[in-house]
């Protein structure tokens, strides 16, 4: 059963939108990163078109996660993939513990994620967002997901990436993660390519999971983990059985 | 990416009227008014979302005077008060009441994650 409706004025539904997050860097100092680029990619899962953001900072300058997520809305909504700033939506991205601390903001919004299995998910309050747009201010509550948690335990990106037949980017011979400010230098298209790869992932991830569970198994809510998602089957078959929650 | 940046909208006075007015219903009920102005560029689009209901203990309360003081606003364009707005029905009658109503928008910028974000400051008679 869908949303109850008070009367015909409430707001229009938005469309499902997952947005993959990724952020490559080099070592700089001792404890800290230089961060080389930001990659984002929006999803529209009803009409299952992408657009996807890659951002360099200014000489590693990190950038907010309001910030970057303002552009992939002004982006998106060039490239027709949404029609306006929606609501609410989910973050996704492979391994958030890593991604989601290179934002300049982190400090200010980690207390509203919770530590999941060693990574960071929402298990509580969404994040409540302000991203700025044509028509003004716009506060939208986003669920951050880790597909880590939505896979097999040790599930690499790249095997995420072959099952959805999008294969990660292999790194040429003789470059490394570890460096990958020379892979930018060297073959900056290539590096592109690769980069927009590892957020495209974990959005189009996110939606094949959900759709699944939704499909196969009814299960309508959005679940952080695989764990979560056999909770919520035996509550549905205990309804069904006639057992309380 | 320079091309990814907020339409520059100069602060100023524009003519222009309330187009569309829809809510959002939680706990609260939020109020989304959406004004079509007329400026130099052509036409543009300003959105507002105000908190206009929230029970008496909620800590948002408080915050529902200035979502209540623009529907006034609006309202006192058209001749009207927001207690004649409750005789006529209110909340189910507030989106006929507002719709359509034209008026004059002041807006200025907020510097927002280092866009400049236009904002309505107030609105008033045409």
């Amino acid at each position: 059963m869908g949303r109850r409706k008070p009367y015909e004025f409430e707001a229009d539904p938005d469309p499902f939108v997952a947005i993959g997050v990724d952020a490559e860097w080099t070592y700089e100092a001792h404890g800290r990163n230089l961060i080389l680029s930001y990659q984002f990619a929006l999803l529209n899962g009803d009409s299952k078109a992408i657009t996807k953001l890659i951002i360099y900072p200014n000489k590693g300058e990190r950038i907010s996660i309001e910030h970057g997520l303002t552009k992939l809305m002004l982006k998106a909504r060039k490239e027709r993939v949404i029609a306006k700033v929606p609501d609410r939506f989910i973050i996704a991205g492979h391994f958030t513990r890593a991604d989601m601390t290179t934002f300049s903001d982190f400090s200010y919004f980690k207390r509203r994620l919770g530590a999941v299995r060693k990574t960071y998910a929402t298990t509580e309050i969404p994040l409540s967002l302000r991203l700025a747009s044509n028509e003004g201010p716009v506060r939208c509550s986003a669920m951050v997901i880790d597909t880590m948690l939505l896979a097999p335990a040790g599930t690499s990106l790249e095997a995420l990436g072959k099952l959805l037949g999008m294969p990660k980017v292999e790194l040429p011979a003789g470059y490394s993660k570890d460096r990958m400010d020379l892979f930018l230098r060297d073959h900056p298209e290539m590096f592109e390519e690769y980069a927009l790869r590892d957020a495209v992932i974990p959005a189009l991830w996110v939606a094949r999971v959900y759709g699944l569970l939704l499909e196969r198994l009814g299960i309508k809510k959005k679940v952080v983990t695989l764990g979560g998602a056999a909770v919520e089957m035996v509550k549905g078959q205990g309804t069904g059985e006639g057992m309380r929650n | 990416m320079s091309d990814l940046s907020i339409e520059e909208l100069p602060p100023g006075r524009y003519a222009g009227m309330v187009e569309k007015v829809r809510y959002t219903f939680t706990a609260t009920t939020k109020i989304v008014i959406t004004y079509k102005l007329e400026t130099p560029g052509g036409t543009r689009r300003l959105e507002e979302v105000f908190l206009i209901s929230a029970p008496p203990s909620s800590t948002f309360h408080y915050r529902t005077t200035t979502g209540l003081g623009r529907v006034a606003d609006i309202l006192r364009i058209r001749g009207m008060s927001l207690a004649e707005a409750q005789i006529a029905g209110g909340l189910k009658a507030l989106p006929g009441l507002l719709e359509d109503t034209t008026l004059g928008v002041i807006t200025r910028n907020q510097r927002l994650h280092g866009f400049d974000c236009p904002i309505v400051v107030r609105v008033e008679k045409p």
